[in-house]
């Protein structure tokens, strides 16, 4: 692509009809992070951006101007991830980890790694039978990366190591309860069991063994509450719930 | 002393708020329209008053294919009445049935879903019509089902979804997508991937 004006990458959030043609797309940009751009005539059918500007399409544009709403001069699409928008359960699922991507980007200041880890998630997505579980590690390792990561090998109340039984997580503490300290919890606290199987999940995420998470037997393992529990905390973390989370 | 918005009589602020509501006008056009509809004579305005009301009060959305209608029966309006029922164009908007109404190519029936699957602003299926689209096609004698939505991520959504529905519930009844591919005008150079592989997997022969 020629050069001209300044240059960034990312990955289209969401794009919005402007006048009769525009379009105006937000960019999770590696440089900038959260930025909006104006793609003049776009709607248009000879546009020579029309395909290019639309959400999950991760693109490198050049723009001019140092407005508020740069416009765009030059698009390339790098990826269009078609294999997941030609699949409705796993674009519903990709839309998600966009929004999610979208809320945490704002509070970010390293967009590369961030942007990079989104990216490679939503490579990986079409590329196994138990999609869920990719959306499961991106979650867990995002609230992580922000410093909200959920203590799971001990007790989130007296720390003591917790054995290899079925445990209470609590939402509010972000942890797991032992049996001692499960006791003088308040009984209305927000609370889910989890099996010893399903917590080997959330453990092979933390120490990164993707190949015991891949050898699992995921077909038995219910993994929905621990989804839940992810879900609950981000929205505890966010103050707000994702209104693509209901999609899933 | 300077003259701030706030110190105008409050129906002119009425008005500007009023069409500053409507898309694509801004504070200044609104103003510029207020001044303009101010300065004429109120016969006109009062025309321009009266459209606004009628629209909103004698315009109901029919019950079939929610097309606009002023029948006060809305069971069935003028826009699907005597056509054919064999074959339904799902579109988005009530704006592109008429684009496809007007260019003559489709002699069977609409229906107007009023919008498309948008997961990241909250919209579902049940925030569409697509259960009166289910309904019709189950009460009649439906033979095809064409998806017009657009060719834009929320379109697509909303296409594969009824698709889904559709081939599971109504298996007599054949599906059909608008082709995608290369639009007339355009240069290859600038075709983006999904584009070319859309053009490419439809492509047709020449005989």
């Amino acid at each position: 692509m020629k050069k001209r004006g300044a240059y960034t990458k990312g990955l289209i959030s969401r794009c919005t009809k402007y006048k009769d043609s525009d379009i105006i797309f937000t960019l999770l940009s590696e440089e900038g992070g959260i930025q909006n751009f104006i793609a003049r005539g776009a709607k248009k059918p000879s546009s020579k951006f029309s395909g290019h500007i639309e959400p999950i399409n991760y693109i490198e544009i050049y723009y001019s101007g140092n407005s508020s709403l740069p416009a765009v001069s030059q698009v390339q699409s790098v990826n269009s991830f078609l294999n997941i928008k030609s699949d409705y359960n796993l674009l519903m699922k990709a839309q998600y980890l966009v929004e999610l991507s979208e809320k945490f980007f704002s509070d970010d200041t390293n967009y590369e790694s961030q942007l990079n880890r989104l990216i490679d998630t939503l490579n990986e997505l079409p590329k196994t039978n138990h999609s869920e579980l990719v959306v499961l590690v991106y979650e867990y390792e995002l609230l992580k990366s922000y410093g909200f990561g959920l203590r799971i090998f001990e007790c989130s109340n007296c720390s003591v190591q917790l054995k290899k039984t079925s445990h209470y997580f609590s939402v509010n503490n972000s942890g797991f309860y032992c049996d001692n300290c499960l006791g003088e919890m308040k009984t209305n606290e927000n609370m889910i069991k989890l099996s010893v199987e399903s917590q080997v999940i959330f453990r092979s995420i933390e120490r990164r063994n993707y190949k015991n998470l891949s050898s699992l037997d995921l077909d038995n393992i219910s993994i929905s509450d621990l989804s839940k529990i992810l879900k609950e905390s981000i929205s505890n973390v966010l103050g707000v719930q994702l209104k693509s989370s209901r999609f899933l | 002393m300077t003259l701030s918005r706030s110190s105008l009589p409050i129906e002119i602020q009425k008005l500007i708020i009023a069409f500053s509501s409507l898309p694509g006008i801004g504070p200044k056009t609104a103003q510029r329209l207020t001044f303009y509809v101010l300065s004429q004579n109120p016969e006109e305005t009062m025309k321009l008053s009266e459209a606004l009301k009628d629209v909103k009060n004698n315009l109901n959305y029919c019950q079939n294919c929610f097309f606009i209608t002023n029948d006060e029966s809305v069971s069935s309006c003028n826009f699907c009445k005597e056509k054919d029922s064999a074959s339904i164009c799902v579109v988005e908007n009530i704006v592109d049935a008429i684009t496809i109404e007007m260019s003559g190519i489709h002699s069977g029936t609409f229906h107007i879903l009023h919008g498309s699957i948008s997961p990241m602003n909250g919209i579902g299926p049940e925030n569409l019509k697509i259960d009166q689209l289910i309904k019709r096609i189950g009460s009649k004698s439906t033979q095809e089902v064409i998806l017009a939505t657009n060719p834009t991520l929320e379109g697509e959504a909303t296409s594969m979804y009824l698709s889904n529905f559709i081939k599971e519930n109504f298996s007599g009844v054949n599906v059909t997508r608008l082709a995608k591919g290369l639009a007339s005008g355009t240069d290859l150079e600038y075709s983006d991937f999904n584009t070319l592989s859309n053009a490419f997997e439809n492509r047709t022969n020449i005989n």
